[in-house]
């Protein structure tokens, strides 16, 4: 009934790997934009990280931030037109996701990497059972029959906590709770046993004790099967009791990644900083809190020089609002290091 | 202190509607019972989880919804028996906020018509003195008067969320029922608008009864808290007491279900995790409407309905086994 997040203790002598040079997943440079009547959006620009086996990274920012898009595009869930992945490489296992044709990327989605969704409701078909359609997966990329597909969508759904399976798999998706509807949803993305699983804002929707479920759930999975994944959200909690690794996007852009307890110790850019200032906390009183001024900045005509600086408490008159900050090489504690993209760091 | 609005044994049933009518209906019972106070110039927090209730209590109160039964006096008036008319003129004085900052705002009316319809509607006013009012209304909420004249869509989320506090601010009332006002928000976007209702609150000494989900939100804004769960109150007390001394093993779950932005904190954390879902309101438990996913349920538990009594812990609790949290959890 309760459980405690210990990640390390536990690591016994067959734990300990060395880690292969190359990451599981590697982006570089991703560019997405849309086109639009009022010109080109420019969702993505020039996001580029890495992945290893277990890892969670968690890409945190505001809508509008391109978080979601960024792993739509990797997913190759983009309608296209208008979206147009302008730059950049996707690299999962050495084979670049972005290059490959339609059917190959078919195969790899679901098998290699696999995706849960924010909304349940919207991503379960309504008009075919909960079971039938987790084992359309099965038959689809293991071509197993009819029977056996049902017979793993039942140990599937049990697999992920779903009570009386057997029961369940003849239901509809609206007959399932918000909770139940996104661990079928886990269930289903598990079904091929994926390296790599994105989950896009998994918990928003639901309410606080099935979020509590879920990603107990999800941290179970993870230590079973040393899956990385890559987790979608706004919520600074939910990110700092998960994520080993956090990038922060604003305006379609990283403007800091670091290692969490580094991240939440000690924020690098004004952005993150705000961010942590203007959350109320739950376990203190915090006398007031300090908001970020201002609205973030339109995709279609971003500000120049930092897109950040019209907000920014700590913007200058020169590079902040002439020259967009590079996302530099900062410090480096975990032999990764932490980027942060802002011409006054260090100074301030 | 007096209290402004004192609720007591607020019930409301719903007929249950389905597709599909086969069998017979079931009644929805979703809000059954609750006693709440809001003290003149405090705020009163009420959480619970989806489906608990909680908007439920705010639509009857301002009656956009008829009460099942109870009673709910604000300054000594019973807003569920009194008139029409009567109705009317208090409604000058209980404003709302809702949620959605998208579907509570007219598309086709200028922001200027939203802000001063109230005034309109409520007193008579030249239109030199309307748009003076209306843009130091604006101007008060942090929106550019000049804009008096755009639409509702010209405007982001936090901006038309100020647009709807302007418009429950028109006819400076006593008591405004917030319900979720900010959990459609940014987080950088949020804390603007709860800065925004403290301020106004410390300036003209008005009264919240503010509904959210979000605990952190609550605790920074509420003076005093109560947590609603499947229709009823199961604890209740000053900000201190709920979050610091909770009894009742749901607020407790609640607190601990909640990450807290700390990645230090929450590794040291244990965590209650609830198993199972909410029951439907429509067949509610028998005794104590928690037993359910309750890990210190007995016997009594499905007999027996927990009354809502200090028994000496400093605050109400509505539980056969209240108890301190488990230090781990309370960390």
């Amino acid at each position: 009934m309760s459980a405690t997040r210990d990640d390390e203790v536990d690591a016994g002598p067959e734990m300990v790997r060395p880690r292969a040079t190359e990451p599981l997943l590697s982006v570089r440079n991703l560019t997405v934009e849309f086109d639009t009547e009022d010109g080109a959006v420019k969702a993505v620009t020039d996001l580029s990280y890495d992945l290893n086996a277990g890892e969670t990274l968690a890409i945190m920012g505001e809508s509008g931030s391109g978080k979601s898009v960024s792993v739509q595009a990797l997913m190759g869930l983009l309608p296209t037109p208008p979206a147009r992945v302008v730059a950049g490489q996707v690299h999962l296992d050495g084979q670049d996701l972005l290059k490959m044709p339609e059917r190959r990327k078919r195969e790899v989605r679901g098998a290699e990497i696999a995706m849960i969704f924010q909304d349940p409701l919207t991503s379960l078909n309504p008009v075919f059972k909960v079971g039938w359609q987790l084992g359309e997966m099965v038959r689809l990329h293991e071509g197993v029959s009819r029977r056996a597909a049902r017979d793993r969508a039942v140990q599937l759904m049990e697999q992920v906590g779903i009570p009386n399976p057997k029961q369940r798999a003849n239901q509809f998706p609206h007959q399932f709770s918000g909770g139940m509807r996104q661990r079928a949803m886990i269930a289903m993305a598990l079904a091929l046993s994926p390296k790599v699983l994105v989950a896009d804002e998994p918990t928003t929707a639901l309410d606080v004790t099935v979020q509590a479920q879920i990603m107990e759930l999800l941290g179970q999975i993870q230590e079973a099967t040393d899956m990385a994944m890559i987790l979608i959200t706004h919520d600074l909690g939910v990110v700092a009791s998960v994520a080993d690794r956090v990038l922060v996007m604003y305006g379609g852009r990283c403007v800091e990644t670091a290692a969490a307890e580094e991240f939440y110790a000690n924020p690098g850019h004004p952005y993150s900083q705000g961010l942590m200032a203007s959350v109320p906390r739950l376990l203190s009183d915090i006398d007031r809190l300090i908001p970020i001024d201002g609205q973030p900045p339109s995709l279609i005509n971003l500000p120049a020089g930092c897109a950040f600086h019209p907000r920014c408490i700590h913007a200058n008159d020169n590079s902040c609002v002439s020259e967009r900050p590079e996302l530099i090489e900062r410090f480096a504690s975990d032999g990764r290091g932490r980027q942060v993209a802002c011409h006054r760091f260090g100074e301030l | 202190m007096a209290p402004i609005l004192e609720v007591e044994g607020l019930v409301k049933n719903y007929k249950e509607q389905r597709a599909f009518k086969r069998g017979r209906l079931g009644t929805v019972q979703a809000v059954s019972g609750i006693d709440l106070t809001v003290e003149a110039g405090q705020t009163h927090g009420l959480v619970g989880e989806s489906g608990c209730g909680k908007s439920t209590v705010a639509r009857t109160l301002l009656r956009l919804q008829e009460p099942t039964a109870g009673a709910a006096r604000f300054e000594g008036r019973d807003l569920f028996t009194m008139s029409k008319s009567e109705l009317r003129d208090v409604r000058r004085e209980i404003q709302i906020i809702f949620q959605d900052p998208f579907a509570s705002l007219n598309p086709r009316m200028t922001v200027q018509t939203i802000v001063s319809e109230p005034w309109i509607i409520h007193e008579q006013l030249s239109k030199s003195e309307l748009d003076g009012r209306v843009a130091d209304l604006l101007g008060r909420v942090g929106l550019n008067p000049e804009h008096a004249n755009r639409y509702p869509h010209q405007f982001s989320g936090g901006q038309r969320q100020r647009i709807g506090i302007a418009r429950a601010l028109a006819l400076e009332p006593k008591l405004i029922v917030c319900d979720e006002p900010v959990s459609a928000l940014d987080v950088s976007i949020q804390a603007q608008v709860v800065n925004l209702l403290r301020d106004i609150q410390a300036e003209r000494g008005l009264s919240y009864l503010f509904i959210a989900h979000d605990l952190a939100v609550v605790r920074h804004i509420s003076d005093v808290v109560s947590v609603m769960y499947l229709g009823k109150i199961v604890e209740t007390g000053s900000r201190q007491e709920i979050f610091e001394n909770a009894h009742h093993p749901y607020t407790q779950a609640l607190l601990s279900a909640i990450p807290e932005p700390d990645p230090v904190t929450e590794r040291s954390r244990q965590r209650r995790v609830l198993e199972g879902d909410v029951p439907s309101p429509v067949d509610p438990p028998s005794g104590c409407r928690f037993r359910t996913r309750c890990w210190k349920a007995t016997e009594i538990c499905a007999a027996e309905e927990p009354l809502l009594k200090d028994d000496g812990i400093g605050h109400p609790v509505a539980c056969h086994h209240p108890e301190p949290a488990e230090v781990a959890l309370a960390l």
